[in-house]
């Protein structure tokens, strides 16, 4: 095989139909390099802004999952975004909730959000919880180093939030506008990031008594749909869900999520159509004279067609397997700067950016190929 | 010669070019015939119409009236995919521009000729056994800009010969070369017709290399002047003239 020659069987054959395409890509570099920058670009836009969205509810999502209870019992009309504070429910109905045979702890979790640790901004979870019966009602909070929450203004901090923000046992820190004290270091991956008790909470915020939700332990061998469906008789109007469900709960009841990922998806396809059919435009008014050759030795309006479109192709690919990369690289660059966030990339995300690439981009090359399969063979010939 | 067919003939061919307004004729009710295995040389002035001729007869352009026939089929009565597919299987271009795909190798440019053929793709070897016939095996993997004018018009024949057409229409192939160059691809052209008894049309400038053929048609403000052997046009011009009337 010479330099762009082809191997013999039907292997030639293929290499033959791709033979002009590549030849042109890497003949053209400048335009090949835009063309592939601005489709990874899209891909890459999608993968990471998507991933984020998705990383983002995904994480809250496990981590409440990670918890270990089996129930979330919160007041009517909540929201599963538990950071919102959507609807609070007293502290007593835990009595009530205890009374049902098969549920064997009922914790009430106080919800807040700190967005400032160390003079760093930042979006971390707080759980206010009674010790007790947080750890009773699921995984509980494992701590690794120090102590509980086993005085007043006691604070523990994930592993995460503690190596990122060199946070150690006996610092003070401010949150809620009052001070507390690193008491201990727990395990992350689970509930919260930063646990204080529900009472200094409920103070802090001037909310006595009052609780964003509860976790609820059912009975081992109990069901807990069970369970779940006894609730829902007995508290009307409350919200109760499986924690098994908790992700799909949370990601249908995000608002403008869908929205925000098809408005993403449009945009990448965008700027692979609008790149592609500017790059292909300008390539074949540049290469009038080589389809006029073309046309001159038989080549059908198919065939100048199929070769267009064959070489936007291979950019599109290029540029989708160059954006996967870069989504790749970019998700390792972005937890190394900021380590608490979460970028999930889905294999489903890679397909449709794949996808909408692709399709965007060849797309894009329609109109340049139907223009170049128009030319008049003896004007494109005589093309200076 | 007379029994022979006739591969390409033209009845009350017209060709009209509308530039703004302004209609230029180009060719002005032309009716000749040439037959398998003839060397015709096509002269004539600038302007006069020789390279809109030969692209009509290759089906490379409709005429604005008359009859274009290819091997008997009238290109009028047949769409544009068939004139197409009837171009690329009976007639080989060779331009003297060359016109080879400046990306691809010297491999590649008579590879794609075959693949818009449609037919197997050719080997490696029948590529070299083509640049054999043009004496440039050794250049299989060059790229044109690598070789000299006189290399590529003969790479531009290889390509012209690999589907093996019955006919070739040589626009002023060797406008741009040299006399050294100029005698071999002439000689290439002779040869092909005297061996291969391929139909050679051919537009020069050049009364010598127009006596290389058996036919010389000099054209003249879009019509033909005369024809017959160039001796004939030379001693007898009266008669190749009252012949082309």
């Amino acid at each position: 095989m010479g330099r762009l020659g082809a191997p013999s069987g039907p292997i030639g054959t293929l290499f033959i139909m791709a033979n002009l395409p590549l030849a042109n890509i890497f003949n053209r570099k400048t335009r090949t390099s835009v063309g592939i920058m601005a489709v990874a670009l899209g891909v890459a836009l999608v993968l990471v802004m998507v991933g984020l969205a998705n990383g983002t509810l995904g994480e809250s999502a496990d981590r409440i999952a990670q918890a270990g209870a089996d129930i979330m019992f919160q007041a009517p009309d909540s929201s599963p975004f538990i950071a919102i504070n959507s609807g609070l429910i007293k502290t007593q109905y835990a009595d009530r909730l205890l009374e049902h045979p098969d549920v064997t702890a009922a914790a009430p979790v106080l919800t807040n959000r700190v967005t400032r640790v160390k003079d760093k901004q930042k979006f971390v979870m707080v759980f206010g919880v009674e010790e007790a019966s947080y750890n009773a009602a699921g995984a509980g909070i494992q701590i690794v180093e120090g102590r509980g929450l086993d005085a007043p203004q006691a604070l523990v901090v994930d592993t995460v939030l503690a190596s990122a923000d060199n946070v150690a046992v006996g610092d003070s820190l401010t949150i809620m506008n009052k001070e507390f004290l690193v008491s201990g270091i727990c395990k992350a991956g689970a509930g919260a990031r930063m646990y204080v008790r529900i009472e200094d909470m409920q103070a802090a915020g001037n909310q006595q008594g009052d609780a964003s939700f509860f976790f609820l332990k059912v009975r081992e061998g109990a069901s807990v749909a069970t369970v779940a469906a006894d609730l829902e008789t007995q508290f009307e109007g409350f919200k109760i869900t499986a924690l098994e469900f908790f992700k799909e709960a949370m990601t249908e009841e995000a608002l403008g999520l869908k929205e925000f990922t098809s408005a993403l998806s449009i945009f990448a396809a965008l700027i692979s159509y609008l790149v592609i059919l500017l790059a292909m435009y300008t390539t074949i008014i540049e290469r009038t004279r080589e389809i006029g050759i073309l046309k001159a030795l038989g080549a059908s309006k198919s065939y100048i067609i199929r070769l267009v479109m064959a070489e936007s192709f291979l950019i599109c690919i290029m540029g989708v397997l160059a954006g996967f990369a870069a989504s790749i690289i970019g998700r390792v660059a972005l937890l190394a700067a900021f380590p608490t966030l979460s970028v999930e990339l889905l294999p489903r995300w890679f397909l449709l950016s794949a996808a909408l690439g692709i399709v965007g981009g060849s797309l894009g090359a329609l109109y340049p190929a139907y223009r170049a399969a128009k030319l008049d063979p003896v004007e494109a010939l005589n093309f200076e | 010669m007379s029994q022979r067919a006739a591969v390409l003939k033209t009845v009350s061919l017209r060709k009209v070019y509308r530039t703004g307004s302004l209609d230029v004729p180009a060719i002005q009710g032309i009716d000749i015939e040439i037959k398998e295995g003839e060397f015709v040389s096509i002269m004539g002035p600038s302007g006069c119409g020789k390279t809109t001729l030969l692209q009509i007869l290759g089906g490379l352009s409709r005429p604005t009236s008359g009859q274009v026939f290819i091997d008997g089929v009238d290109l009028a009565t047949v769409s544009d995919a068939e004139r197409t597919k009837l171009r690329c299987k009976k007639i080989g271009f060779v331009f003297q521009r060359f016109n080879l795909l400046p990306t691809l190798t010297v491999q590649g440019n008579i590879e794609i000729a075959r693949q818009i053929f449609g037919g197997p793709p050719v080997t490696r070897e029948e590529v070299g056994d083509l640049l054999e016939i043009v004496h440039l095996r050794h250049k299989l993997d060059y790229k044109p800009l690598e070789l000299s004018v006189g290399e590529q018009q003969r790479v531009a024949i290889a390509r012209a010969l690999v589907n093996n057409p019955s006919m070739i229409l040589a626009d002023e192939p060797t406008g741009n070369l040299d006399s050294r160059n100029s005698d071999q691809v002439l000689r290439l052209l002779c040869d092909l017709n005297r061996e291969k008894n391929q139909t050679i049309v051919m537009i020069t400038h050049n009364p010598e290399a127009a006596e290389m053929g058996n036919r010389v048609i000099e054209m003249l403000d879009g019509q033909v002047r005369s024809h017959g052997t160039v001796a004939e046009l030379v001693e007898e011009p009266e008669q190749a003239r009252s012949r082309a009337r």
